[in-house]
């Protein structure tokens, strides 16, 4: 007979379990599966057969693509990341004290569909007859070819995704910025020091773990982009704007070589993870403890 | 003594009406069946052949035809899943017998419908859904490519007729180019077309048209950076040089309709389905012709073809009913000079078909004519060779291809790059 902290335990596992076979079925068998047929050569029709890690060995060594689409997930990152952070910051300090209707405008891209929105910025983008360069010509400043430029697909593809995921950033950093209380503020005027000065010392050191959350959360969603370049370049011109999830639905289900996109989905999961981990380690230091 | 005589007449009829039923029973009633169909003719695309599915049931009570229209995109990740999970349907509506059949998605056709299909369709058509000498379907459209243009803007620029050769070409596209005075675009001569299976085939034709091939066979190996290849690799390029062509330029939807581009080469679908619904006033300008050859090296142009097909899958529950029915399909259509199918490409799609005998009135629009003329005429279209990972190194060229036209790559470094990487990959999948 169980005792009563133990069918307490039970109970507890029984409540769970239908949620926790959902995870197995849904989230942790799909994962497994796709690290277990990384190992074969699989085209979906005929038998798997094994090949070890020559998959691998060949997605670094020999698939030009890849190796293309990993530069340009680096890359994708680095300016969406930026881009994302700076104007999230500067809209949630600019709202703090303006009115709700600013905060839904600038949410509302968040909520929006992704494939309706890619594809009203790929009209915008059109170089001969889209909405920004009609301004850019207006004001006599020079026009692109955005998406159908390598030198500016990628960052097209970026401000687009700026554009849609801000918004939920700066309401997570608008949360953190209330949550530093206002008598660190206060000493620092009474000591005389600048709006400036207030920013760079109270505000910037206390918004420390918000800024590292959204930092990490929008580096791990830069890395598995895939709607955007699907909707507005197809990963062209010259696979100037393929990104490793693209790659992977090419593998997948263009090659019809889901061995070699499992392979690829584990490389990005390993990148992911080590960001996550990143994540946890900086998140256990600073904040206002430390300060 | 009446009644027992009644009785015995009585037995003995239905005695002998038994015994005669025995002997010859009444044939069973046909079993009711369902066939299922998929195709990517969505929309008024399918009008056609719903009509015919219609018509067909009508004359066989006991067949249900399901039809299911799969947009192009949706197909690809579809027909895994379903085959994963054993619900393919009878017929299904696609390209790339070698993949197909390689991977086990499609049967040989019977010896009836194998002898049918060769007597009513070209050489290439049957070559195209024939792998390892078995027929797996029959081919119907021929989407051959080949050059097209705005007759009007060529009369403008003083263009009597469309160019034959190259030379001819390149005269004409910098009388087409228009240029305003601070050096901008106002008409471009020619555009590439910006999607990766039509970019690849204006190279290719233009290889063809040169004198050159794109594969070798036995084991197929891809020839990109042949001597012809760079020469046409070249010729393009010197065409953006010379500010004829810009790669940065939305051709079809932005140039062709909006008549700031005056030709391109591409397939008849083009016409009904990007300038005929996006601009009806602009669509009778267009005029098709062959492809411009390079007379040094060829004889005359050469345009492209690929095949789509119909095949019976090897996961058909009625193949005997599938195959009957494709061969209705691709039969005389009563009181018209084309088969079913040929009606259905034509206009449903805009195409021709690999048919080789039917006569389908569209074929005589000044559109229409010369795309028919071309895939007739003997050696005036080719086919690349349907082989396994076709869709890789598809990509792989485009990839070469774009880098050159965007980013000036080195020509022959980047196609001589390409082609072992191609390579590498057939070398895989047809070891040799």
């Amino acid at each position: 007979m169980l005792d009563r902290r133990a069918r307490r335990t039970l109970t507890a596992y029984l409540f769970i379990l239908p949620v926790l076979v959902l995870l197995a079925v849904f989230v942790f068998g799909p994962v497994l599966f796709t690290f277990f047929i990384s190992f074969f050569k699989w085209d979906f029709f005929t038998p798997p057969v094994f090949v070890g890690i020559s998959q691998y060995v060949e997605l670094f060594t020999q698939d030009q693509a890849f190796k293309t689409a990993l530069y340009n997930n680096i890359w994708y990152t680095i300016l969406e990341v930026s881009m994302t952070i700076g104007i999230a910051l500067l809209l949630a300090l600019g709202i703090t004290e303006r009115s709700n209707v600013l905060r839904v405008v600038y949410f509302t891209p968040v909520i929006t569909s992704t494939v309706a929105s890619a594809l009203i910025w790929k009209y915008m983008y059109e170089p001969h007859y889209g909405l920004i360069n009609y301004v850019l010509d207006f004001f006599t400043l020079p026009t692109s070819s955005w998406l159908l430029d390598p030198r500016t697909s990628l960052l097209s593809i970026a401000l687009m995704d700026v554009w849609k995921g801000c918004g939920f950033y700066m309401m997570i950093l608008l949360a953190g910025l209330k949550a530093i209380p206002s008598i660190y503020y206060d000493a620092a005027r009474t000591d005389g020091a600048s709006t400036w000065q207030q920013f760079k010392w109270v505000t910037i050191p206390l918004l420390k773990p918000t800024l590292l959350f959204v930092l990490i959360m929008s580096a791990l969603g830069s890395f598995q982009v895939f709607t955007p370049v699907y909707m507005l370049t197809a990963g062209g011109p010259a696979f100037s704007s393929t990104t490793i999830t693209f790659l992977i639905y090419k593998y997948a289900f263009n090659y019809f070589s889901m061995g070699r996109a499992c392979a690829a989905s584990v490389i990005l999961t390993i990148i992911v993870l080590a960001i996550s981990v990143f994540q946890m380690r900086m998140l256990r230091e600073g904040g206002m403890m430390e300060y | 003594m009446l009644a027992t005589v009644a009785v015995v007449i009585i037995i003995m009829v239905a005695g002998g009406f038994l015994a005669y039923q025995a002997i010859n029973p009444p044939a069973p009633a046909p079993e009711n069946i369902t066939l299922r169909i998929w195709t990517h003719y969505t929309g008024n695309a399918s009008n056609p052949i719903r009509a015919f599915i219609a018509e067909y049931m009508q004359l066989h009570p006991n067949i249900k035809i399901d039809y299911e229209a799969i947009d192009y995109d949706q197909m690809i990740t579809k027909l895994p899943a379903d085959f994963i999970a054993g619900n393919l349907p009878d017929i299904i509506h696609w390209g790339g017998t070698a993949d197909l059949v390689t991977r086990g998605i499609v049967i040989p056709a019977p010896q009836d419908i194998s002898d049918d299909v060769k007597a009513k369709f070209g050489d290439l058509g049957v070559e195209l859904m024939s792998y390892g000498g078995k027929v797996y379907g029959y081919p119907d459209e021929a989407g051959n490519t080949i050059f097209i243009y705005n007759s009007e803007m060529f009369e403008k620029a003083g263009i009597a007729n469309p160019p034959a050769t190259w030379d001819e070409l390149d005269q004409d596209l910098q009388k087409l180019s228009v240029f305003n005075q601070t050096g901008g675009t106002v008409q471009l001569g020619f555009g590439i077309p910006n999607a990766a299976d039509e970019n690849t085939a204006m190279w290719e034709v233009l290889v063809w048209s040169n004198g050159g091939e794109i594969y070798s066979q036995n084991p197929p190996r891809v020839l990109w950076n042949s001597t012809e290849a760079v020469e046409v690799t070249k010729l393009i390029r010197s065409w953006i040089d010379k500010g004829y062509v810009d790669p940065q330029w939305i051709t079809y939807d932005q140039g062709i309709v909006k008549e700031k581009i005056a030709s391109t080469i591409v397939a008849s679908w083009f016409g009904h389905w990007v300038i005929e619904l996006e601009a009806p006033e602009v669509y009778p300008k267009f005029k098709a012709a062959p492809v411009p050859y390079n007379p040094e090296r060829a004889t005359h142009g050469i345009g492209s073809g690929y095949a789509m097909g119909m095949y019976v899958t090897s996961q058909a529950k009625h193949p005997n009913e599938a195959w009957a029915f494709l061969k209705w399909l691709n039969g005389p259509w009563e009181g018209h000079n084309c088969t079913r199918m040929t009606a259905q490409i034509a206009e449903g799609v805009g195409m021709p078909s690999w048919d080789k005998t039917s006569h389908h009135p569209m074929y005589d629009t000044p559109w229409f004519k010369p795309f028919v003329e071309e895939l007739r005429t003997p050696g005036h279209t080719k086919a690349l060779p349907s082989l396994k990972g076709a869709s890789e190194i598809e990509d792989i060229l485009h990839k070469a291809l774009e880098k050159i036209w965007f980013e000036n790559a080195d020509i022959k470094a980047t196609l001589d790059e390409a082609t072992a990487e191609a390579n590498r990959i057939l070398a895989e999948n047809y070891p040799g």
